[in-house]
Order: structure tokens, then sequence, then C-alpha cells
């Protein structure tokens, strides 16, 4: 719990903030839809300095101890480009893919509760991270 | 602090004042609280020459001994002979021309400094001063078991002897700026120390030299490599006016008048400084003339040259001015450039170096000739477009701040699918392309910009990787050592971990055949950059082009055989 707080209070700046969207419950089998929300919600234009071409983007999927079953730039190679995005006071970018419930390694994952958080790479060793969300896979 | 620079090769608003370069570490003061004024008089470089820099050691301006990747090549016992420390040489380490019949090869000059990096002290010996070192008691037998070295803790010796040949070159190169010459009364053979008592009541403890101007027949003033305050005096039997003269800055590091060392000296400091004045225009105006300055350290005028420069113009230039030659060493050193980072303008373009397209860095892979155009190759993904030409424009380092666009696109072959390629995906064995340059860009073939470590934050160039050879195969051996210099993570340095191996690209449908993925350090803007493998010293061979990564420890690249393959025949060195 206070690690979940401690990612949300880092996430949300003067100018800046980013999230992880989640459906709250999923039937089990579909696809899940998640997104990344990276809102300039300053009064000044933002520069983002963002890795890949596309921008890479991670989706950390982990069950309610934290074990990651699902990571979507597990193993990936991006290209090495660095894209340098002037981002508007008050608009948004949006990163979307779709998991397919199952592992990294292919196994379908059981029904029960799951927490998702978004990663955005950029030109350091940090990435932008969003706070913890949780969803349910229902039988 | 006024240092004249006057490099043809960085634009006005371009430039850094060297100035910049001088207030680095806290080391350099030895406790100054004011630094005295520095008068190094800097010659105009050769404009075909890249901006950056070359040779001095980062001493030489007051920083720390920069960090280098220690490598076999560059450690032999020769040059440990040149690390700095109780057990120094004490020689200097540039070259003499008049007093060395056999230069040293000033490029193979390196030394180890206390991190176990090797630091580039080609041209720290001028920093060195040449004297033997004094100690507060007598050395044992062994020669070193009792020296103390006077202004620092024993246990910083070895830093300190870096830091006092750092103090003893600011001192030598110039300290000159009170232009209040000794006036004639105060160089009367008269060993009063009311001058001294004068000056001492009229200057701060933090300023020897004004301290020392006072004191009748004074030659100049510096530190030696042992910490040894030392001052040069026409008549030697001066040396209690020049204790008291001294006084109250040797109070102010806690050593006593007699533990400073007094040198002959064959000239006036004010003659020196009067000499410098007047010869360094003409001296400097010899091609390949590096630096002119009156020198506490030996009490001559010091000009340094250039390898191949003409020790004798020099000379001739100023004996018509009346100065004697007696008064002058000539010295071979390396050029003074302007230091520059891999995201910052330099020209000419060598690889490694950020690129901008719009939207969107990346580095330089490398300068080449393709069908008699110059041009450089980077990645194709680095172009408007992955695969096919849509012309796009290149500045050096960034549009906003570099205008003139330095390139165009001119060849990036077209992503396929079928034959070895899988099924829904489109393929090419090289993620490269090839831009011509426009607008007379300066540019270096076989050049790759060398930084002094492969610390991912060291992004300064100190010099250059020249390219001596390609690899012929595109299937290099794994667990082969290679390494790449890039925009954002610079010089980085590891094994390859796999060779030829098809990888398909994150986020996209394109796969790339025929790759190799090394262990080492890669960030964002890093596409593009140059992949090599080091022979000996500096020169390398070309291995390929950086694209991707995994992670931040796993980057990708094409073989150089594949990006041929694909851009054409390429001369790269």
């Amino acid at each position: 719990m206070l690690y979940s707080l401690l990612l949300a209070a880092a996430l949300v700046t003067d100018s800046m903030t980013l999230d992880v969207s989640v459906p709250h419950n999923v039937r089990a089998g579909e696809p899940v839809a998640l997104a990344i929300h990276l809102t300039n919600s300053g009064t000044a234009p933002m520069t983002l300095y963002l890795r890949g071409r596309p921008a890479a983007f991670d989706l950390i999927v982990t069950d309610t101890r934290g074990k990651i079953v699902w990571r979507r730039l597990e193993n990936a190679v991006t290209s090495m480009a660095l894209q340098v995005r002037e981002l508007a006071a008050g608009e948004s970018l949006t990163f979307e893919d779709v998991w397919s419930q199952r592992t990294n390694a292919g196994a379908v994952v059981q029904p029960g509760e799951y927490r998702v958080k978004g990663q955005l790479l950029t030109d350091t060793d940090t990435p932008l991270e969003t706070p913890l969300r949780s969803f349910r896979i229902t039988p | 602090m006024a240092v004249r620079v006057s490099d043809a090769d960085v634009p006005a608003t371009d430039a850094k004042p060297i100035s910049y370069l001088l207030a680095f570490a806290p080391e350099c003061d030895l406790g100054f609280t004011r630094r005295e004024p520095l008068h190094v008089d800097v010659g105009p470089r050769d404009a075909s020459r890249p901006s950056r820099a070359e040779g001095f050691h980062d001493g030489f301006f007051c920083g720390k001994p920069a960090g280098q990747k220690l490598n076999p090549e560059r450690s032999g016992a020769s040059l440990r002979l040149l690390t700095l420390g109780k057990d120094s040489i004490g020689e200097p380490l540039t070259v003499t021309i008049e007093s060395r019949a056999n230069a040293l090869d000033l490029d193979q000059v390196n030394a180890v400094a206390d991190d176990g990096h090797p630091g580039n002290l080609a041209n720290g010996g001028l920093l060195v001063a040449r004297h033997q070192p004094t100690y507060l008691a007598a050395p044992s037998k062994s020669g070193n078991s009792t020296r103390k070295p006077l202004l620092r803790e024993a246990s910083m010796l070895r830093l300190r002897s870096i830091s006092v040949a750092v103090l003893a070159g600011a001192v030598a190169l110039g300290c000159s700026d009170s232009n209040q010459p000794v006036g004639p009364s105060d160089q009367s053979d008269n060993s009063s120390s009311e001058p001294a008592m004068r000056a001492a009541a009229q200057t701060g403890a933090d300023d020897p030299i004004a301290l020392a101007k006072s004191v009748p027949g004074f030659g100049g003033f510096f530190i030696d490599e042992q910490g040894t305050p030392t001052i040069y005096l026409k008549d030697t039997g001066k040396r209690a006016a020049a204790e008291q003269a001294l006084s109250p800055w040797l109070g102010s590091h806690g050593v006593r008048g007699a533990q400073m060392k007094v040198l002959h000296a064959d000239f006036d400091w004010a003659d020196l400084e009067r000499w410098h004045a007047k010869g360094s225009p003409a001296a400097l105006a010899v091609k390949g003339a590096v630096f002119a300055g009156a020198d506490h350290a030996t009490n001559r005028l010091r000009i340094g040259i250039e390898r191949g420069a003409s020790a004798g113009e020099v000379r001739q230039a100023l004996t018509r001015l009346g100065i004697p030659a007696s008064a002058v060493t000539v010295e071979v050193t390396e050029p003074v450039v302007r230091l520059a980072t891999l995201q910052e303008s330099v020209r000419p373009v060598i690889a490694g170096v950020q690129i901008n397209f719009p939207g969107f860095l990346c580095s330089i892979g490398f300068n080449a000739t393709r069908s008699g155009t110059s041009g450089f190759v980077t990645a194709s993904h680095c172009t408007n477009t992955q695969g096919g030409t849509e012309n796009t424009p290149y500045w050096q380092p960034l549009q906003s701040t570099s205008p003139i666009q330095i390139a165009t696109e001119a060849v990036d072959p077209v992503y396929t699918s079928g034959g070895s390629c899988p099924a829904g995906r489109l393929c090419r064995s090289s993620d490269a392309s090839f831009a011509r340059y426009i607008n007379n860009t300066q540019n270096t073939l076989g050049r790759i910009a060398r930084t002094s470590s492969t610390r991912k934050q060291d992004l300064t160039i100190i010099g250059n990787w020249t390219i001596t050879a390609d690899a012929p195969s595109a299937c290099i051996a794994v667990g082969t050592i290679v390494n790449k210099v890039g925009r954002t993570t610079g010089w980085s340095q590891g094994r390859v971990t796999a060779t030829c191996v098809d990888v398909n690209v994150g986020g996209t449908n394109i796969t790339q055949l025929r790759q190799t993925l090394v262990q080492a350090t890669v960030g964002a803007g890093d596409s593009g950059s140059d992949v090599f493998a080091i022979n000996s010293g500096t020169n390398v061979t070309l291995e390929g082009v950086l694209w991707g990564g995994s992670g931040s420890h796993t980057f990708v690249f094409s073989p150089l055989a594949n990006v041929k393959q694909e851009l054409g025949a390429l001369t790269t060195h």
C-alpha cells in the first residue's frame, strides 16, 4: 500500500500527469485493453524525450503479491532513436496495447485480481512510471 | 584570468572561452582563495582539424585527471614511469627540443591516475616542476619513506602531486596579471626586508606572486611537485627578504620560511613579463605555435609548438625582437582545442556525434565515401521513414542551435518481404542508411570521437579512434569485445553475445536479419552509432552500425558487411 502511494505521488508533477487505464473487470480469456495516458497538465509546453521509434512503452502485469506475470517489453529489442516530442499545455499522449491473459511464457493466467503499471522509456535509466491499477479477471 | 584563444575552427557564436576549462576542481587551488590570473597566449589551430580536446591533460587547466579505459595497449611499463606520485620521476613529460635528441611520441605518453584510469599526460608535463623535490626530513636510504609534502597530508600525496603540478603550471604559465612590474628601487641589491613588509601589508596572504614580486631580483615562484614553495632569486642571498615577503602566505599554509626552496634566477621576472608581452605575438604567428608564456617554474619564456613546427623560426622571431635566446625555451606540445561533447557542434564532423532530423536525435555511425560522394552512415530508422529515401535533412547537433543543414539522406533501401523474411514481416539485413554531406560540411573520414572512459556520463571528446580496417565478416565471433560511441551513453564496451541472429523490432513489423547482440550499455539516441573493435592503441576495426537495444545493457548492431551489401561499396577510412 505504501509502495503504491509512493509511486502515485511520484507521477503527478506540476506539469505532467501519467496514468494507466484498465477495465475493472475482464472475463477470462478476453483481451485486456491497457493504455498509458500522459498529459501536460501545466500551462506551458513541455518537451519529452522518448526512447525508440515508435516510442517504447512497457506494461507490466503482476499478481497481488507483486510477481510479474506479463511484461510487454520482456526481452524485446527496440530501436534506439531518441524522439523529441513537444507537448502543448493540456495535450495528451496515449500508448495502447492489449494483453492476451497469457504469461510471457505463453501460459493462460487464472482468474483473480491483478495489477498493472505502465512505463514510458526515456533517454535516462529511469522511466516515467504510472501508479499501479488493479483489475479482476472473472471466470 | 586572461587566456587569449584564436581558434579558426570555432565559430564565434559556438566558441566557449577556454577560460571555462580553468574553473574546475578545488584541488587546483591548494588553498588559494583567489586564483592567480593566468596569462597564456594560445595560438590558432589548423582549421582542417576537429574541435576537440587533443592531448592536453585535463589537469593542464586545473581539471581532474580524466578517467580513461585501461587497456593493455596503454599500460605498458614505459608508461607507468610517467605516473605521478611519490615515486614520480620528476621529469617534464613534454619534450624540450633543445634537450632531447629523440623526441618521444607524445601520443604515447599516458599515465595512470589514482583511480586506475590512465589519463593523457602528454602535456601535463608542462605543469610538472622540473626540480628535484625538497623534503621536510632527509630521505631514507630507500629514498622515499620519509618524504612528506609540505602543503598536503601524506595521504593526499598522489592526488596532490597532480594538483600541485597543475598549480605549478598555472603559476608557471603566467600569473602576470597585475601589470605592476617591480620598480627600479625594488631591484636594488638591498637585503632589507622593508619592501617585503610593505607588500605584505598591501596584499592579501592568498597571493604569493604579488608578495614575491616585491623581493629584489625575483624571478619566479611556484610549488614544486613535492609541494615545496620555491622561489627564483637572482641573488640567492636575498632569501631572508623572500621569506619575509612571503611570510603571510607561507604562514597561512602552515609552512615555515626556512622550508621554502630558493633557486638561482638567470632573469628578473619583470624582464620575462616584458619579453612575454613583446614576443608572444611574434611567437604565436609562427605556424604550429601553441602557447607562449612567462614561466615561473623555469625562469624562462616558454613557447609550445606542435610537432613538426619550426623551433628555429620561433627563436629567430624572438631574437629579432631583442629577446635573449638563453631566456627562451621551445618545446613540443599538442595543439590546444576546444573541448566538445558528443552532443555539441563538432567540425569536422566525425563518427559518434549527435545528429538531428525532424523530431529525433541519433548518432553518426561513420563517415564514408560512396560512389565518389562524401557522406555518413547512420541507422535507417534515423530517417523520416525507415526504408525508402525521402531526402531526410540532418543537422549537427541540433537544428535549433546549428540551423545550417549538414547532410541529406541519399540511400535507404526499402524493407521487403519474402525469402528468408518471416511471414507478415518486412526485412533487411541492416538498419542503415547513407546521407550525403551538403553545404561544404567539414568531415573527416575514418575518425570516431573518443571520450576518456566508458562511464556513460563521460561525453567529452578528448580525441579520436582511427578506423584502420573494415570487418570482413558479417558474423563476428561470440565473445569478441566490441565498442560503440554514441551521443547518449558515449563509449561503451562489451562482449558479443549472439551473432548472425534475426531480430524482430519491438512495436513494428520489421525483422532485421543476421544481426549481432552485444552486452554493453546503450541508451535512446545511440541509434546509428559506430561499432568497432580496438586493434591497438586508438586504431580500430569498424564492425557495424548500432540500431537497437534490449533494456540498457544489451545493444544490437548491423554488421558492416550487411551494411555494405545493402548500401553499396563504402570507403570508410
